[in-house]
């Protein structure tokens, strides 16, 4: 596992499948299966790429759903891509700022995207190169997330609610750029993901 | 050598208002077709240096900026800089050049050029590995910003910043006097260590820090119009509908 040549991380609300509002990866299973075998597909090599899916799942901070059973059928849904060689890891963030169940509620956890943690996490655990790195993200908290832990490049798909970022994020870059090339669409990012690999 | 190209758009464009309240002034349209200034912008950089990779710096509604390029081919795409703040012109370059190297054109995403005017800037800068500052000729009393005082043999000397009538008189040039016409050549590596001031243009500030590392002076003579008014947008589209000024669809 540390010889890869590139690792890719992928969000997975908007990404995986299409946006479906909290909760919406309990409908999004069959979608992922399809998008993560183009991926693969389009980029063949797969010994060679490392691919981690990072979330922020905020379903049960809202109380939608008790958090064990939802850490539960999160986990089970993950480790399904994982055993069927989909993905290499991932890392998901249940905590929000302003959670109504209060063990969820934590405002600098570190992990939940635009911070870095969960990237963090999967780089030193697999030994992946940063600057070898891409992240595909449909939110600007996303590709934000990605320059925090120092990865190469950036891919945002194109949506009405891609640069929504809270006060809080917007002071945490004041001074700064963030780079990124942007995607119709998932299909779209493949490509530009595969330009990307080939230039490095 | 051009290692990259900057296009400036991040700025609020208040001067054109009500033009721009709701639009980044490069996405103002030109012509019958549609094509914006930033198209125009774009058409001509991908006609002269197809394989320079472009970055355009967005800010004020970049969503607007970013959704206009859901239909471009993703090759002819260019890579964007989001502001979320927006910075100026000065920290931008200083941002950029901390995540890239090299020779970097900047260009004002407000400036409409001629055609011919830029194709024969593009084949003088690939002719030397100098910076380059494009200035041109102006009133005397219409100059309002940087004055460049260039040597005879078109090394720049100074910036001096002025305004208005307080420019000084230029007795080689009569009434004329030369002014900063919104391109540049930069080493990226000259400016990483410039402490840039919020919301900082390409001060006279910059411009002398920048040039530690002589800036050669390119004369713009063709016809150059940097968006500043109805009026001049109007002239403009008039100047682009000539012959040979119309851009080409993918």
């Amino acid at each position: 596992m540390g010889t890869m040549k590139h690792s890719i991380f992928l969000d997975a609300d908007g990404v995986l499948w299409p946006e479906m509002g909290p909760g919406g990866l309990l409908n999004g299973m069959v979608e992922a299966n399809m998008r993560l075998t183009k991926l693969i597909e389009t980029l063949g090599n797969r010994e060679e790429i490392f691919i981690g899916v990072v979330t922020n799942q905020t379903f049960a901070a809202r109380g939608e759903m008790p958090y064990r059973d939802f850490k539960e059928k999160v986990f089970s849904l993950f480790d399904k891509l994982k055993s069927d060689m989909l993905i290499d890891d991932y890392r998901v963030c249940f905590h929000h700022p302003n959670a109504e169940y209060l063990p969820l509620r934590i405002i600098d956890c570190g992990c939940r995207k635009p911070q870095s943690g969960m990237i963090d996490s999967l780089i030193s655990q697999y030994s992946l190169l940063p600057n070898r790195s891409i992240i595909i993200g449909d939110r600007i908290t996303d590709i934000l997330a990605g320059k925090n832990a120092r990865l190469n490049s950036a891919v945002l798909l194109l949506g009405n609610r891609m640069l929504e970022m809270n006060q809080s994020a917007i002071q945490g870059v004041q001074g700064h750029i963030i780079p990124f090339k942007v995607a119709r669409d998932f299909l779209e990012s493949l490509e530009i993901l595969k330009a990307l690999m080939l230039h490095d | 050598m051009i290692d990259n190209i900057l296009i400036l758009a991040a700025g609020r464009g208040v001067r054109l208002h009500p033009l721009t309240i709701d639009k980044p002034k490069p996405l103002l349209e030109i012509d019958s077709r549609g094509t914006t200034i930033l198209d125009r912008i774009l058409w001509q950089c991908r006609s002269l240096l197809p394989e320079v990779p472009v970055y355009i710096n967005v800010g004020f509604r970049a969503e607007k900026m970013l959704l206009h390029f859901r239909d471009t081919p993703h090759k002819f795409r260019p890579s964007f800089l989001y502001e979320p703040d927006i910075l100026g012109p000065a920290a931008t370059l200083v941002q950029f050049s901390k995540n890239n190297r090299g020779r970097t054109l900047v260009i004002y995403g407000d400036l409409i050029l001629s055609s011919e005017g830029f194709s024969k800037f593009v084949r003088f800068a690939k002719s030397t590995e100098s910076q380059i500052i494009v200035c041109h000729y102006r009133e005397r009393f219409k100059a309002r910003s940087e004055v460049i005082s260039s040597k005879p043999q078109n090394t720049m000397e100074k910036i001096i910043e002025h305004s208005g009538f307080e420019v000084p008189f230029d007795s080689e040039t009569d009434e004329l006097i030369q002014v900063s016409s919104g391109l540049f050549l930069i080493h990226l590596s000259n400016v990483t260590d410039f402490k840039a001031l919020r919301g900082e243009s390409f001060s006279p500030r910059l411009l002398n820090f920048i040039n530690s590392d002589a800036m050669s002076v390119y004369l713009w003579e063709d016809w150059r119009f940097a968006i500043d008014s109805v009026t001049n947008l109007h002239q403009a589209k008039l100047k682009i509908a000539l012959p040979g000024e119309q851009e080409e669809t993918f």
